[in-house]
């Protein structure tokens, strides 16, 4: 099961994918590194026209009303909401009657939403603007649990959280992924989070599209070098021993397992 | 060293209760934390964008009368309008900037290819360089940056922060800046680490970093090669932390 994207263009000031065949999975957590991370996500979204075919769950996609659209719910980068709304609480309301569903259930929903990303109900009330940037972005991520989309599109929306707040999201994407069988598409430039939390990469640039199981596509370092992408620190430190000193480290995600492998090459008497 | 500035007992919301600051004059120092540690509201507060009442002692004079005394960049809030690069550097509140002083200050900060861009067409990169630049030519004796690195990648971060040890280096100004990434800390002289409005550690960057398990608690990442570094530490693999990755590796193994 996958989102294929074929002869696919689109583009969006000078920020463009040019004819690519792309595939994206279907229940996995999903990075997307690249410049044109965000135009991918919009247009997953409807927001942006492209050119080609997209297929979703076996059907050629029209560019209109499509069945890809309705299922997809995008966090984008700005939180954008109507001038009459002034607490989370008016936000979700708000988000709520736009899904046309029924009032008997909403209170509860809201109230799961908010406590799925880590925030109490205290919140309602509070008003947006005074919310501090992560807080922000935590609220938007809730308010796209309450639409309950089966494709979740996060555009830059994990910049500024601690790592604590990262790792419980990604045990989260994880749950919802187990669990609910939702799937979970990251567009972000840290290229650390991509390389420890996702299942499988897609990375834009200018010239071409890689794609592929996480581990496999950072394990490509002249690739990511060549089109600027950031190598993560412990991807760089394997390839530099093995291109330096042709030793075969193996490539981690933990840096104590590096450790391990480190130890295991190092010369001790020589370090004696 | 010198001090700049003094907070005594400033109370802000539920965040700040009694909370004391010295900043050293000419000293890169930094805020760090968790999300909602209070490191915002804290250099909203040096830069009196939020009411103070007294709390905060300036020895350079009152930042209200002498606006150009700090420079402030709060990376949520940058908004310079449509106007051209050029504009932007030219403009001052007194006077007219020199199209040559604008070309000097554009040139250190590699941003001469985009002087007749306009700023609000920028990536978040090159509108931080054009805020250094415009800093640069007003010359303040205190910067205030809240995380600048967050729309970055990291090679762009890096970039920056070296970009900004120039401009220190230049101005002999005093910086201070939040960020949520230690990784950005590793330039600091100072480094304070925030945690429900109280300062949980401070002092050299590198001390703090040894302080492993308490920015774990926290949700703090250590950069990766001082983490590498002081668990090589522990085996005796390496004698002291070494932020570069190739003179580590020629470190580890000498002989290949």
């Amino acid at each position: 099961m996958a989102i294929g994207l074929k002869n696919f263009s689109c583009q969006c000031e000078d920020v463009k994918i040019y004819k690519e065949n792309i595939v994206i999975p279907l229940h996995k957590v999903i990075g997307i590194i690249g410049p044109a991370k965000s135009l991918l996500l919009k247009t997953l979204n409807g927001q942006i026209d492209y050119s080609g075919s997209i297929y979703y769950k076996g059907q050629r996609q029209s560019k209109k009303d499509t069945l890809l659209y309705a299922e997809t719910g995008y966090v984008g980068n700005d939180f954008q909401y109507p001038d009459f709304i002034q607490t989370v609480e008016e936000y979700f309301c708000y988000l709520w009657q736009r899904t046309g569903k029924t009032l008997q259930t909403r209170d509860k929903k809201m109230k799961e939403a908010l406590k799925i990303v880590g925030l109490t109900p205290e919140y309602f009330k509070r008003n947006i603007t005074g919310l501090s940037f992560s807080e922000k972005k935590l609220v938007q991520l809730a308010g796209c649990m309450l639409l309950n989309p089966s494709i979740i599109l996060l555009d830059n929306v994990l910049v500024g959280f601690d790592k604590l707040v990262q790792k419980r999201l990604a045990k989260l994407f994880k749950l919802l992924i187990e669990k609910y069988h939702k799937t979970v598409i990251i567009g972000t430039s840290d290229s650390d989070y991509i390389y420890q939390y996702t299942d499988y990469c897609i990375i834009l640039t200018d010239e071409k599209v890689s794609q592929g199981e996480t581990q496999k596509v950072f394990e490509d370092v002249s690739f990511l070098i060549k089109h600027n992408i950031d190598v993560p620190e412990i991807v760089c430190f394997t390839y530099l021993v093995r291109e330096k000193k042709h030793i075969k480290l193996g490539y981690h995600k933990d840096v104590r397992d590096l450790m391990k492998d480190i130890y295991k090459h190092v010369d001790l008497k020589i370090k004696e | 060293m010198k001090k700049l500035l003094k907070i005594t007992n400033f109370n802000y919301q539920n965040i700040f209760h009694n909370f004391s600051l010295e900043l050293q004059e000419g000293n890169i120092t930094m805020i760090s934390g968790n999300n909602k540690c209070g490191k915002t509201t804290l250099i909203k507060a040096i830069g009196q964008i939020i009411p103070t009442i007294d709390t905060i002692e300036y020895t350079f004079g009152d930042p209200f009368i002498k606006q150009e005394n700090i420079g402030i960049s709060l990376s949520l809030a940058d908004d310079y309008g449509n106007q051209t690069v050029l504009n932007v550097l030219q403009n001052d509140e007194d006077e007219k900037v020199t199209i040559a002083k604008c070309h000097k200050a554009a040139s250190f900060c590699l941003i001469t290819d985009i002087l007749e861009n306009k700023v609000n067409e920028l990536n978040a990169w090159d509108k931080l360089r054009v805020w250094l630049a415009k800093e640069l030519l007003l010359k303040p004796k205190l910067l205030l940056l809240d995380d600048p690195c967050l729309f970055l990648t990291h090679d762009e971060s890096r970039a920056f922060l070296q970009l900004l040890l120039k401009v220190h280096q230049k101005l002999k100004c005093t910086i201070v800046m939040t960020t949520s990434s230690l990784c950005d800390t590793t330039i600091a002289d100072y480094l304070y680490i925030l945690n429900k409005g109280k300062i949980v550690l401070e002092g050299d960057p590198v001390a703090v970093y040894k302080e492993e398990h308490i920015l774990n608690r926290l949700g703090l990442k250590i950069p990766f090669m001082v983490d590498l570094s002081l668990k090589l530490q522990f085996y005796n693999l390496i004698d002291e932390i070494d932020l570069d990755i190739e003179s580590m590796v020629d470190d580890l193994w000498p002989l290949d």
